[in-house]
């Protein structure tokens, strides 16, 4: 198992600036996602690593060793493209067969119609179709072996694609967007396809993605990225719970975290929105935005008016297994969006006022530049 | 394939839009071919009163005499030489300028130019390069013998050439082979005119089908190891330019069976029919001649091949359609 | 392409092939011009540079005439390019270029167009089977059939006539073919909205298909326009003698029939006068051109 680090990569087209100094330390065999909206370089990042691209400045390390005037083919990657780019005028059987001809056998060896002849032609490609039907049962699709892309589906085409990287047995499999052609039910299905493909294959997984679920389902760990910067590094759980700033706060979960305006007194005590909060800053009197995920707010119990928000409800969305109220804090245009079970909706109707409140310990945190604020112990 | 037009009444209209294309075409195009058909049995002469049968003569004809046979060699000769020369140049070209970073432009431009011009003025003033005295081409070697360039081009520095007994040597001594005049070379120099039209052509389709080719594919094949030029090529670009190819070869053959202009400007078929192509065989026979029935026969006997021809290539793509 | 380190040399070996090829491409085109510029005597001897020195030449016919020597000096291009329009009718036979190939070119798109309408947008009985006939049709290349036509039209004495250079030509197929695939993106709405409006069927062609249209009709007639400028095989045998018809091809060829050796010059003139025009249209809109030479091929 091989780790990978980065060191201060950068990349501009002409004035352009696309990375702007990434550092990152990928653990031997963890499954690391790169998300981020469309633009902020992940794509160009997969690509740098893969040797695909050059960047402008800083290293690259497989296994410890510096790789930057290493060519694609010999950095011992393999990459899943978004459209699979399978080659589509070869059966799947020699899609896969394709990077172990490369590597395996000689020039001339390869040369149509007369490489047959050569004498360990058939000895090689004996080897070469044993691996290949190997990993095709592996993924399932040892019956697909004599088709052509085009005649199968977005699904099977994936598992194709999945088989043409994995025949080389790389030190790192590179994902760029693999599952975004695929519709909603099946990208489900293939996420945890794709965690259990990483857990028998103990191979390290860089991934790209635009979705945050993709990458908090699956990753071990994940790197958001916004405009060419890193900005948090960490396990799903450390994104989701403490994001470093409101940018990854609001990147992360679905729907996008509430912003309350608040307020710190000087003497540890948060309010939001007049509603003071359980837990506790340090610093003088200033003012801080709240961050309170739908899914963390509930109804206020009976009677208690003083620990909750005032809310208007303007629309509600029924998804079966959930409601979301979309509405106002009484007295402001802040729009909030509420998760709540059904039961506790029943009574809701549009127009009326509600009061909402945090579950313990869920709001979060953060100074009037977006950067999160830290809580202290409470002192009881 | 067929619009989804409104389905509850019917478009009278569209019997008139069509009507002047439906007859035009039947006139035009497919009564001429039962007539050409029809006429290769006979013996007919414009002027002629009546129209004799004379059954399969004609056709005989073409297998047995001189003459024709000739004229199925030099056409064969022309089409097996122009089709793969010009193709294979116009991809070359196509790769060339497609991976230099400047002047693809000017490039493109450069060798289009045979395209648009008028390939019977190209053919006269080619005619006048290659003239034996007045040609620039033969003056330009000429002026070339006994100075280095003879050294160069006579290939004496490949050690099993003989310098003295070489073409460049010869040529110098008794002047250089006349072009057009030589039953041995006219044919060649008529083919090389042909590829000098088309090549340019074949260029501008093969650029369009080389900027349709994914670059995911070839960042694929870079992963998978295809390292040089020879293996991207093998693997991604050839394939993938299949269609462009079936086209430019079913395009380019049918055009070069057509080849006219040449041949009429500059050798009349000659020297000793070496360059009697068919569409030349035709105008001879049937309009200078006036036999009408023979030329009939070969205008059959054209079709024929192009309508194979045409109908291979539908046949090719279907099987070889890929989705991507 | 994909971050391949090749060698510093790749490039200019490249270009020197490429240049090679140019060389060898421009090269008829270079002496076309050229020899068009220079006098008799130069042309022998293969002097001058490009342009000739313009040196004040004796005109042979004009003494011939019977005036004396000294007015009829003239430099070569003068010389050239007046014997051009002067030994056979060239202006005559520009004119009959434009005009047939104008005709052709106006008679095709009225008659193609209405057709490729009626096969993609309208639905009446026997439409597929007219589809049909198009697409045998494509296969039919109309100089195969040149001498039946040819016979055909001798029969009802239209040779030698503008009619017989246009006539054959005046059923694009390739065009019907082209216009209907481009039509079938035309949305259904676009129509109906118009029809509703109250357009006929006849107006809806010509105001709301043609300009939707222009993209395609311009390739088509860079594709027409070209092919019958430069056709010389058709009008060679529809033309059997009245000159005052020839197109420029054909004038050019008659020009060399009768070749001595002062006659280069202005054959080099006449045919640069008869490649420049599309030449010129060329590189004036060039990725016109090859955008429209790109669609038909694709087509």
């Amino acid at each position: 198992m091989t780790g990978i680090r980065l060191s201060g990569i950068t990349k501009s087209f002409g004035d352009t600036s696309v990375l702007r100094g990434i550092n990152l330390d990928i653990a031997p065999g963890e499954f690391l996602t790169l998300v981020g909206p469309s633009g902020c370089g992940k794509s160009t990042l997969l690509r740098i690593i893969a040797g695909l691209e050059e960047q402008t400045g800083g290293d690259v390390e497989i296994g410890g060793v510096r790789v930057n005037n290493l060519r694609a083919s010999r950095r011992d990657l393999a990459m899943v493209f978004q459209s699979y780019a399978l080659y589509p005028h070869l059966t799947i059987a020699e899609n896969m067969q394709t990077p172990l001809k490369l590597r395996d056998l000689t020039f001339w060896e390869r040369f149509p119609l007369i490489g047959r002849l050569w004498p360990n032609y058939a000895a090689k490609m004996a080897a070469l179709n044993a691996t290949v039907r190997e990993t095709a049962d592996t993924l399932e699709i040892g019956h697909l072996l004599g088709r052509k892309p085009g005649q199968l589906s977005g699904g099977q085409r994936q598992r194709a694609a999945l088989g043409r990287a994995m025949v080389r047995k790389p030190v790192a499999f590179l994902m760029d967007e693999p599952l975004s052609n695929l519709d909603a039910a099946l990208r489900v299905h293939m996420r945890s396809e794709l965690a259990d493909l990483h857990r028998s294959l103990q191979t390290t997984f860089i991934y790209v993605t635009h979705d945050q679920a993709e990458a908090l389902t699956m990753s071990d760990r994940m790197a958001v990225m916004v405009e060419g910067n890193v900005l948090q590094l960490g396990t799903p759980e450390e994104i989701y719970r403490t994001p470093v700033d409101r940018c990854v706060a609001e990147f992360v979960g679905s729907p996008k975290i509430n912003i309350i305006p608040g307020a710190a007194d000087g003497n540890g005590r948060v309010s939001a929105y007049g509603t003071p909060l359980q837990q506790r800053i340090a610093g003088k009197a200033r003012r801080i935005q709240v961050g309170i995920r739908p899914e963390h707010l509930m109804l206020a119990p009976e009677g208690s008016h003083n620990e909750g928000w005032p809310f208007r409800v303007t629309h509600k969305e029924n998804l079966g297994s959930d409601f979301f109220l979309h509405g106002h804090l009484n007295g402001s245009n802040h729009r909030i969006i509420a998760r709540l079970t059904p039961d506790e909706v029943a009574m809701v109707t549009i127009g009326s006022e509600i009061t909402l409140c945090p579950a313990p310990g869920t709001p979060i945190a953060f100074d009037e530049g977006g950067r999160r604020i830290g809580f202290v112990k409470d002192r009881q | 394939m067929t619009a989804r037009a409104p389905t509850h009444r019917t478009h009278r209209a569209g019997y008139w839009f069509v009507a002047p294309a439906i007859v035009l075409m039947v006139v035009i195009l497919i009564v001429p071919i039962l007539i050409a058909a029809l006429l290769s049995f006979t013996d007919y002469s414009l002027g002629n009163p009546e129209i004799s049968w004379v059954g399969f003569e004609n056709y005989d004809r073409m297998v047995n005499r001189s003459t024709y046979t000739r004229m199925i060699t030099a056409t064969a000769t022309y089409v097996l030489v122009v089709v793969p020369a010009s193709i294979l140049l116009g991809l070359g070209a196509a790769l060339l300028i497609n991976s230099v970073k400047r002047f693809n432009d000017l490039y493109k431009t450069i060798y289009f130019l045979p395209v648009m011009a008028a390939l019977l003025a190209m053919a006269i003033v080619w005619e006048f390069s290659l003239h034996p005295s007045l040609g620039i081409v033969n003056k330009t070697l000429a002026s070339g013998c006994g100075t280095a360039a003879e050294s160069v081009l006579s290939f004496g520095w490949l050690p099993w050439v003989d310098a003295q007994a070489s073409w460049y040597a010869r040529g110098c001594e008794r002047g250089f082979p006349l072009c057009f005049g030589n039953k041995d070379y006219a044919i060649w120099t008529i083919c090389f005119i042909g590829i000098w039209q088309a090549f340019g052509f074949n260029m501008v389709l093969y650029l369009a089908g080389l900027t349709s080719v994914s670059r995911e594919l070839y960042h694929a094949a870079e992963i998978d190891g295809a390292t040089s030029a020879w293996d991207r090529f093998r693997l991604v670009t050839w394939p993938m330019l299949g269609p462009t190819t079936v086209f430019v070869v079913t395009i380019t053959t049918i055009r070069s069976f057509q080849v006219f202009d040449t041949v009429e400007a500059i050798t009349l078929g000659g020297p000793s029919k070496s360059t009697f192509v068919m569409m030349y065989a035709i105008y001879e026979k049937a309009i200078q001649q006036n036999l009408i029935g023979m030329g009939s026969a070969i205008t059959v006997v054209f079709l024929t091949f192009v309508l194979l021809l045409t109908l291979g290539q539908r046949y090719l793509v279907e099987r070889r359609v890929h989705y991507s | 392409m994909t971050g391949g380190r090749s060698s510093p040399f790749a490039e200019p070996i490249k270009h020197a092939i490429l240049i090679l090829g140019a060389l060898v491409v421009i090269l008829p085109f270079y002496v076309m011009v050229s020899y068009s510029f220079k006098s008799p005597r130069e042309i022998e001897t293969n002097t001058g540079g490009f342009f000739g020195a313009q040196q004040e030449m004796v005109n042979e016919y004009c003494v011939k005439l019977g005036n004396p020597r000294e007015a009829c000096l003239e430099t070569p291009v003068a010389f050239n390019y007046s014997e051009a329009f002067k030994k056979a009718p060239l202006l005559r036979y520009l004119l009959n270029g434009v005009v047939v190939t104008a005709s052709i070119f106006l008679i095709q798109v009225i008659i193609a167009l209405p057709c490729a309408y009626a096969l993609s947008k309208l639905r009446f009985w026997g439409r597929d089977f007219v589809f049909a006939l198009v697409l045998f049709c494509l296969l039919i290349p109309v100089h195969a059939i040149a001498l039946p036509i040819y016979i055909m039209l001798a029969k009802v004495g239209l040779t030698n006539s503008y009619a017989a250079l246009v006539i054959p030509w005046t059923i694009s197929v390739f065009g019907i073919f082209l216009m209907r695939q481009f039509f079938m993106t035309v949305p259904d709405d676009l129509i109906d909205a118009a029809r509703m409006d109250g357009m006929t069927e006849f107006s809806i062609i010509w105001k709301v298909m043609l300009p939707t249209a222009i993209p395609a009709l311009l390739a088509f007639a860079i594709f027409s326009v070209v092919a019958h400028w430069n056709d010389y095989f058709w009008p060679r045998i529809a033309i059997t003698g009245n000159r005052d018809l020839y197109t420029p091809p054909l004038g050019l060829r008659e020009f060399k029939g009768g070749a001595d050796g002062s006659i280069w010059g202005p054959m080099m003139a006449t045919a640069t006068i008869i490649v420049t025009p599309l030449i010129v249209a060329f590189l004036l809109a060039q990725r016109r051109f090859i955008e429209g030479i790109t669609l038909t091929g694709m087509k």
